[in-house]
């Protein structure tokens, strides 16, 4: 009985759509049109649920992405200061181009400077690799720094001009009167100068030795005290402050050789 | 009234599903779980009478040919109470083999009405397309949406014919 039930449901079912068939999708189009909103319901909440979802996706996607924005801007902050640390050294070199000698061979990196106590003596970063070699002058767009007196291929070692074993032939800037500055550690210079100098507390000392390491005309130091002259002395004696603060030199000039 | 808010609930929660699901992926058929639940609460004649009706209703809200559906979900049907006699619905793995069934001859009756319209069957790509996720989904959400069903019909009695 029950497949009888069966079979004419099967035949009613072929009827309809037989004669129907021109009628689709017309008439079911009005009938789903008006019970559309039943089935809106669970399609838009669908909807939001994938909007939602796609949001979150978004939210992850643009924290990656700030996150890579942040990373590049690092990098570019990073490479921004490498430039102006580069330009202030390229502007650096250029002073003491300007001021001191047209014979600027390299700008060379502070490595360390020595630990002994006694000498006052900075290592370079670069060496004979990069054309330093014994006897250049090193300065600073401060004033002079001293001279080398090592090097390696990668490396070089210059005595400061407070440097026991340091002697720069100096003058006072603009006032004849050449003599010699010796260094006295840690931080300080005897300068020797001929009696009848004219030299006062705060003169600026410049090099001055003919024939001598230096160039003429490099600011060395700043006269600090003129000592009392001994009776008979041949000799001034002051002591001057050297005008390069050597604790806190990132980068020299290295001149070449006269 | 449970039942009428079980077609709605079941019918929202179709379109919430296919809206959910990638365009590719065929949702589960929950019109051919609803019409099996109701068919279970009912004699047969009955069933089969509201599988016929629930199949209308989905040739008009899909805007399809009248009587597809109806005749697929009747068929649906009628493969369930055959099936009734032979597996126990009550058991959780003989329900999805009953289900199983039911779903095939659901596609059965497609079949009929396809080849009825266009002399013509249905092509291969449907089968592997259409058929198999949309059974798989069927059979994967059939558990759950059986257990709530029966939450908002209650046990209800058995009826056989």
């Amino acid at each position: 009985m029950l497949r009888l039930v069966y079979l004419g449901y099967v035949l009613l079912a072929l009827a309809i759509s037989a004669l129907t068939a021109n009628l689709a999708p017309q008439l079911p189009g009005e009938v789903s049109a008006r019970i559309a909103p039943l089935f809106g319901l669970g399609h838009r909440a669908a909807l939001n649920l994938r909007a939602a979802a796609s949001t979150l996706l978004d939210r992850r996607r643009l924290r990656e992405e700030n996150r890579a924005l942040a990373e590049e801007v690092a990098w570019l902050k990073e490479s921004n200061l490498e430039l102006k640390v580069e330009l202030e050294r390229l502007r650096r070199a250029l002073a003491v181009r300007e001021a001191q000698a047209p014979g600027v061979v390299a700008v060379a990196p502070v490595i360390t400077e020595d630990t002994s106590g006694l000498y006052r003596r900075l290592i370079l970063g670069l060496g004979e690799d990069k054309g330093l070699s014994v006897g250049m002058p090193v300065t600073s767009p401060s004033g002079l720094v001293g001279v080398i007196i090592e090097t390696t291929p990668h490396r070089a070692v210059v005595r400061t001009v407070v440097d026991p074993e340091s002697r720069v032939g100096v003058r006072p800037a603009g006032r004849p009167g050449r003599g010699i500055a010796l260094g006295e550690p840690p931080a300080g210079l005897r300068v020797e100068l001929p009696v009848e100098t004219e030299v006062a507390v705060g003169d600026l000392l410049v090099t001055g030795s003919l024939q001598g390491l230096f160039p003429e005309g490099i600011p060395v130091a700043r006269v600090a005290r003129v000592l009392p002259r001994a009776p008979g002395a041949l000799r001034k004696v002051v002591r001057a402050e050297p005008l390069v603060k050597f604790g806190l030199l990132e980068e020299v000039v290295v001149l070449g050789k006269l | 009234m449970n039942a009428l808010l079980l077609v709605v609930f079941s019918l929202v929660l179709q379109a919430l599903l296919s809206g959910l699901l990638p365009d590719r992926v065929s949702p589960p058929d929950l019109w051919f779980l609803l019409a099996v639940v109701l068919a279970s609460r009912q004699n047969p004649y009955a069933g089969l009478a509201t599988a016929f009706g629930l199949g209308l209703l989905q040739d008009l809200s899909s805007a399809g040919y009248l009587g597809f559906h109806a005749l697929g979900l009747t068929t649906a049907a009628y493969a369930f109470y055959g099936l009734r006699g032979w597996l126990h619905w009550e058991e959780p793995l003989a329900r999805l083999v009953v289900l199983a069934l039911a779903f095939l001859a659901k596609w059965g009756g497609f079949l009929i009405l396809v080849y009825w319209m266009r002399y013509t069957t249905l092509p291969a790509s449907t089968w592997a397309q259409v058929f198999v996720p949309e059974l798989v989904l069927t059979l994967l959400l059939a558990p759950v949406y059986l257990r709530l069903a029966e939450a908002l019909l209650g046990p209800g009695e058995e009826v056989y014919a």
